[in-house]
């Protein structure tokens, strides 16, 4: 019989391994993808969720949880991703100043998961983004939350979001204003 | 114009993504009918906004690798652990263990059925620092063999929590909820704020820095004092003083920040304060070195990169030996 999550947790503040994995399983996916809108880096995000399950595991027999397990494990995710931001933070400024007029770096790293040419642009102008921005945008695209909910997680107002929202998109059009006849293209795709 | 613009952008991101109001549907719509122009800037928006989630669609996420690869760091930490687990114990254990948890559960709900819940959160790091969020969402980072105990009494509307030990604290403000800490015998009472606390039971002196906002630290018996950010409170528990300090030594928090910053200091305490942080065994070969000066700022570099750097600039020699790292040279006058 299948057991509901309450039960797997109870079982997992027993030791049971076979619960965590599949509490593990059911939420490793949305998590990452959850964190990826931080960080927009593969690696760092899955790195990020499978340190929040190593502690879920480490501190499993005291481990309280006031909501619900995912919102949970979503809090945890959020905590870490923006201790990594402020993290990168810091090492960025460190580099910009060791090298004062030095080039901007890439990370090109999931380059080559795209397979357009415009959606690899559109990626490109995500990265360029400032970081609240892009929070904004991707929480809002990518995890379909509401303005409120975006406030909430990120401690900032609505008209902030909103704001930031309106700047995010704005500045994409900026990035992308060379490809934009590519856009045209596709608009007439969807007309026909 | 610039402002009009904005006002545009916000609109149309509301649109967009499903926020705006029928009247700001329509005020966009005549905006967008108003021009050619602008009928294609809203156009050109929301295939951007369209488009983006197609990249995000593509990124695949491997959760059976990812299982096989987190199996073996549980056992890892697990192994790590000395404390008490009762797995390891057999079968007979392991049946005590969960009787013990039911019961434990049973008293928990009763209690909980009698009294407001109040929340309990306990960590503890060993060898390596640690980060972590409370259930309040404060996050505290806790240097080497540190721990900590949160409770959260809704009755009493505190936030209270034991250290031992070292922590750097974030902590999220609740006007209505209390948030104070026991390091030993000093309290720590917050005002919004990041702040250290250093108390080591083996340490006669408890030491509060604080970096942002401010605290008051105090004892059962002594009002104690008031801390503003950039100061550094000490309490000596010998003399049962506290005293403040201006300067704060940004080193003390290299445990968490990884900045340290040297300004014209001896060699030999900067060896000392990397030895703490990286947990290395860097060593003089001779004394003469110990009075060479050196001003050099690390943000979070390997320790290979700082040890190069050190070496570099007092024109050093650097051998590794097993469990030691040799700095030679002719020393500074």
């Amino acid at each position: 019989m299948e057991l509901t999550e309450p039960e797997l947790i109870e079982k997992l503040r027993e030791g049971n391994e076979v619960a965590f994995e599949k509490l593990f399983r059911t939420h490793y996916k949305p998590l990452c993808t959850y964190a990826w809108s931080f960080l927009n880096e593969k690696d760092e995000s899955e790195e990020v969720v499978q340190s929040v399950f190593i502690r879920v595991w480490d501190k499993r027999n005291t481990l309280f949880i006031e909501t619900s397990f995912q919102a949970y494990l979503y809090r945890m995710v959020r905590n870490a991703c923006l201790n990594v931001i402020k993290h990168a933070r810091v090492k960025k400024e460190h580099v910009k100043h060791e090298m004062a007029g030095g080039e901007t770096m890439h990370e090109g790293v999931t380059q080559s998961l795209i397979a357009s040419e415009l959606e690899g642009r559109i990626a490109e102008a995500l990265k360029k983004l400032p970081e609240q921005c892009r929070i904004v945008f991707q929480l809002s695209r990518f995890e379909e939350l509401k303005y409120a909910e975006i406030a909430e997680q990120l401690d900032i107002s609505v008209k902030t979001v909103e704001n930031h929202m309106g700047k995010a998109l704005k500045l994409m059009r900026v990035y992308l204003k060379e490809y934009l006849p590519l856009f045209v293209i596709l608009m007439k795709d969807w007309i026909n | 114009m610039e402002s009009e613009i904005n006002d545009i952008d916000e609109l149309i991101g509301k649109v967009v993504s499903g926020e705006a109001t029928p009247g700001e549907q329509q005020r966009l719509a005549a905006w967008s009918s108003l021009t050619g122009e602008n009928s294609r800037y809203f156009e050109h928006i929301k295939t951007i906004f369209e488009k983006a989630s197609a990249q995000q669609v593509r990124i695949h996420f491997d959760a059976d690798a990812a299982w096989n690869k987190i199996r073996v760091k549980l056992r890892e930490s697990e192994s790590q652990k000395e404390r008490f687990r009762y797995q390891i114990n057999g079968p007979s254990i392991l049946r005590i263990a969960a009787g013990i948890i039911f019961l434990l559960g049973a008293g928990f709900f009763t209690y909980q059925w009698l009294n407001p819940p109040i929340e309990n959160f306990a960590v503890t790091s060993d060898r390596t620092t640690l980060q972590d969020t409370l259930p309040d969402g404060s996050t505290a980072f806790l240097n080497k063999r540190s721990s900590l105990a949160y409770e959260y009494n809704p009755r009493e509307k505190t936030r209270r929590i034991k250290l031992k030990g070292e922590g750097f604290f974030e902590v999220k403000h609740h006007a209505e909820k209390a948030f104070v800490i026991e390091a030993q015998d000093v309290l720590v009472r917050d005002i919004g704020t990041a702040f250290n606390v250093k108390a080591y039971p083996d340490s006669d002196t408890i030491e509060v820095i604080v970096q942002t906002g401010e605290v008051q630290i105090y004892t059962l018996n002594n009002a104690g004092i008031h801390l503003a950010s950039g100061e550094t409170g000490i309490y000596s528990r010998r003399l049962r003083e506290f005293s403040k300090h201006d300067k704060a030594d940004t080193n003390v928090l290299a445990y968490k920040t990884g900045i340290l910053s040297f300004n014209n200091t001896y060699l030999k305490t900067v060896i000392e304060n990397v030895n703490e942080i990286y947990d290395s065994n860097i060593k003089l070969e001779n004394s003469a070195l110990a009075s060479c000066r050196i001003t050099v700022n690390f943000h979070g570099d390997k320790l290979e990169t700082i040890i190069e750097v050190i070496a570099e600039t007092l024109n050093l020699t650097v051998t590794r030996n097993k469990n030691e790292i040799l700095l030679a040279g002719p020393g500074c006058n």
